[in-house]
């Protein structure tokens, strides 16, 4: 967004071309996804290590995981979600990108 | 297995039997890592290439990025590598009879979690263990490579327990 002050009143105007990259770039979600192996306390820990989640966000999470066969951990930019895509599966977690 | 938390390193003592456990698990990631990628099996490949999006969808739209995963999960496979050496150096005195030492620093706590959990991983992949192996009664297991490595996955998840109780003090 953009403001310009005319005549004393302030008039809030969208700059198109940010808004459009903002738009797109807020649109990726980490998902992290349900594999036999990796261990619950496991899974709990990564999460706050990685996520800085509570340890009960990362329980809710990691229970989500477990029963639904998938969790949406995190919604960030491009750069961000990538990065946090990396640290997961550092530990082994079988995390991906998805484009919203 | 008896732990020990130092200021700035863990130690874990463990029976002879653990030790031999412990040992093999990191002589068999080391071969792994120490591997040149072209020559390990198709599967192990594209485990360590691992994947950026979901697996059923094509990851065209995101070429370099995925190139960039690839190359960071081969240089996590290289460090890792010289990570285990180092620690497989502290059983070149290690004698069956008795029981031995491990000692890693705390900021290598992670890293024997990432270690450990690799090895897991690729004894599950290798072997096609599924979820319902998992429940498994060590008593009835007949002895085949497959019963081995669920043996070993359950061996490493008691020492991934371990370092996670002497994690947890830190992230409470």
């Amino acid at each position: 967004m953009s403001c310009l002050d005319i005549r004393g009143a302030t008039i809030t105007t969208p700059d198109l071309q940010t808004e459009s990259l903002s738009e797109f770039d807020h649109g990726w979600s980490v998902v992290v996804w349900n594999d036999p192996i990796n261990l619950m306390d496991y899974v709990v820990y990564v999460f706050q290590k990685v996520l800085h989640m509570s340890q009960s966000q990362a329980t809710k999470h990691m229970m989500e995981v477990h029963q639904n066969g998938k969790s949406l951990v995190a919604h960030e930019n491009h750069e961000k979600a990538e990065h946090l895509v990396h640290q997961l599966q550092s530990y082994g977690l079988t995390a991906t990108l998805q484009s919203l | 297995m008896k732990i020990e938390i130092h200021s700035n390193a863990i130690s874990f003592h463990l029976h002879a039997s653990e030790a031999i456990w412990l040992l093999n698990s990191f002589q068999s990631i080391q071969q792994s890592y120490t591997t040149p990628l072209e020559s390990l099996p198709q599967k192990e490949q594209s485990f360590w290439k691992g994947s950026l999006v979901d697996p059923r969808y094509s990851d065209s739209l995101l070429k370099s990025e995925s190139e960039s995963l690839e190359l960071e999960r081969a240089e996590w496979k290289n460090q890792r590598g010289e990570i285990v050496g180092r620690w497989l150096e502290q059983f070149n005195d290690f004698n069956p009879d008795q029981e031995m030492k491990f000692k890693f620093l705390r900021e290598e706590a992670d890293a024997l979690l990432q270690i450990t959990n690799d090895r897991r991983l690729l004894l599950a992949m290798n072997h096609e263990i599924q979820e319902k192996d998992m429940h498994h009664d060590l008593e009835k297991l007949h002895q085949n490579p497959k019963a081995e490595a669920l043996i070993e996955i359950d061996f490493l998840a008691f020492v991934q327990g371990a370092i996670i109780q002497c994690l947890e003090y830190e992230l409470e």
